[in-house]
């Protein structure tokens, strides 16, 4: 689930206007646990990615499953401990209505939130994700480092492949095991290498960020600047009309 | 490992910010580390305890941003914390993922501010000193995910204070650890250490 690039109304919406999206959407779940609420929510965001992004629903169902065992989980929790009459009988302990309304709602606000995001990464790179960030406030020095870290994160990803290959090549049972407690063991070994190159490797991409101007004071200019544009502010005042709908038509 | 190990580890040179761009991107690199470990700690979690109490991940994390808060100040405690959640977001791979910025933040800060109220410039800190510091990260962290859990996840008290304390022996273990490992890392001669003692000043 990474950025995909593309021309869609989406794509070429500012990351700030996005951004607002986002906060509405999470708003919106985090205030309320009532299925109805949530259902409406959850079609509505779906259904504007697959309008304004060319995001079918079907493209991230698999990628959302992996939230599905946590679902099961918090659904079971909430209907052990909440009060109330009973739903139903599962090998002799009670499940409680409120308990599964309530674990289902939860679910349904998490689903809302991945689809959110998962709208948000897909288009929305992460070199636009540090020009929003600069342009709320934070000195480019910092907010470059958004697109800087996914740059490295595979070399990182990289780094700890290696180190477990050979630890299986020399036959240590730490590094692929089925037993959780070797794997612990040889994560903890991992991460000392990891932190020293870690440590060996920034000097020398830091002195050569340097050397490219990475932390000359003054203004900077850039190549492709961010723009608020009026459909921006129409996409904007489309989230706040959520809000409102919710307030007048759900409360 | 003789009864020295366990005494004091060496000084290093604390400064409560840093804005130099080693600084920076060593921090991002310890980031991306905790990020790494991560995507496997999770699996790991999840095949232990389902992923309700993360146990491996509160002692791996303390052997990354206690480092990263001790070193690096401030600076290093807000890179390191933010990383993991700012990839998390961007790749949409946990739906939790806006709430980890504060509950890591509220690992981190607390370590700052204490390794800055008791570690003298003269040495470094004692074992008890550093075990006390990385448990109250832990605490202080315990805290702000159990809030979260409350808020995000409605889970009855009774099962936040559990996984609260299921997590603290964790993150002491991990204390432990990480000393011994912050020890060799300070004898890397990676890590900036203290050129000068208590009485001499501070090179310009």
């Amino acid at each position: 689930m990474t950025y995909r690039p593309g021309d869609t109304f989406l794509h070429r919406t500012d990351p700030r206007a996005k951004v607002g999206c986002l906060l509405v959407v999470l708003a919106l779940a985090l205030t309320t646990t009532r299925l109805d609420v949530l259902a409406v929510l959850l079609a509505v965001v779906a259904a504007a990615l697959w309008a304004m992004a060319a995001i079918a629903p079907w493209s991230y169902a698999r990628a959302l499953a992996v939230i599905v065992p946590l679902i099961v989980l918090l659904t079971l929790l909430q209907a052990l401990v909440q009060p109330g009459p009973v739903l139903a009988t599962v090998a002799g302990v009670a499940l409680s209505r409120p308990g599964v309304l309530l674990g289902l709602g939860i679910g349904l606000r998490l689903l809302v939130m991945g689809i959110a995001f998962h709208g948000f990464s897909v288009t929305t790179s992460p070199s636009a994700v540090s020009l929003a960030v600069h342009k709320a406030g934070i000195p480019y020095r910092f907010a470059y480092l958004a697109s800087f870290a996914f740059r490295f994160l595979p070399l990182l990803q990289d780094e700890a492949r290696t180190l477990l290959t050979a630890m299986s090549l020399r036959a240590s049972p730490d590094a692929y095991g089925a037993n959780p407690v070797p794997r612990v063991r040889g994560l903890l070994r991992l991460v000392f290498p990891m932190l020293v190159g870690a440590l060996r490797r920034s000097g020398d991409i830091a002195l050569s960020m340097e050397l490219r101007g990475y932390g000359l004071r003054g203004a900077r200019t850039f190549t492709r600047p961010l723009r608020f544009r009026a459909s921006d502010g129409v996409l904007l005042a489309g989230a706040v009309a959520l809000v409102a709908i919710r307030i007048w038509g759900f409360s | 490992m003789t009864a020295a190990t366990w005494s004091t580890l060496p000084n290093w040179r604390f400064r409560l910010v840093r804005r130099d761009t080693r600084s920076v991107i060593t921090c991002v690199f310890l980031g991306l580390t905790i990020t790494v470990m991560l995507q496997i700690i999770e699996r790991i979690d999840l095949a232990l305890t389902g992923g309700s109490i993360p146990i491996i991940a509160s002692m791996v994390v303390v052997a990354i941003w206690v480092p990263a808060s001790a070193f690096y100040g401030l600076t290093g405690a807000l890179i390191t914390a933010w990383i993991n959640p700012l990839i998390s977001n961007l790749t949409a791979s946990q739906p939790m993922a806006p709430f980890l910025f504060f509950t890591n933040a509220a690992h981190t800060i607390p370590i700052v501010l204490l390794v800055w109220a008791l570690k003298p410039r003269s040495r470094g800190l004692r074992l008890w000193e550093f075990l006390a510091i990385a448990q109250v990260g832990a605490l202080a962290d315990a805290a702000v995910f159990g809030l979260g859990n409350h808020v995000i996840m409605h889970l009855p008290s009774g099962f936040i204070v559990f996984q609260a304390l299921a997590m603290q022996p964790c993150a002491l273990a991990g204390g432990f650890i990480t000393y011994v490992m912050m020890r060799r890392l300070l004898k890397t001669g990676l890590v900036e250490t203290a050129r000068w003692g208590s009485d001499a000043e501070e090179p310009v």
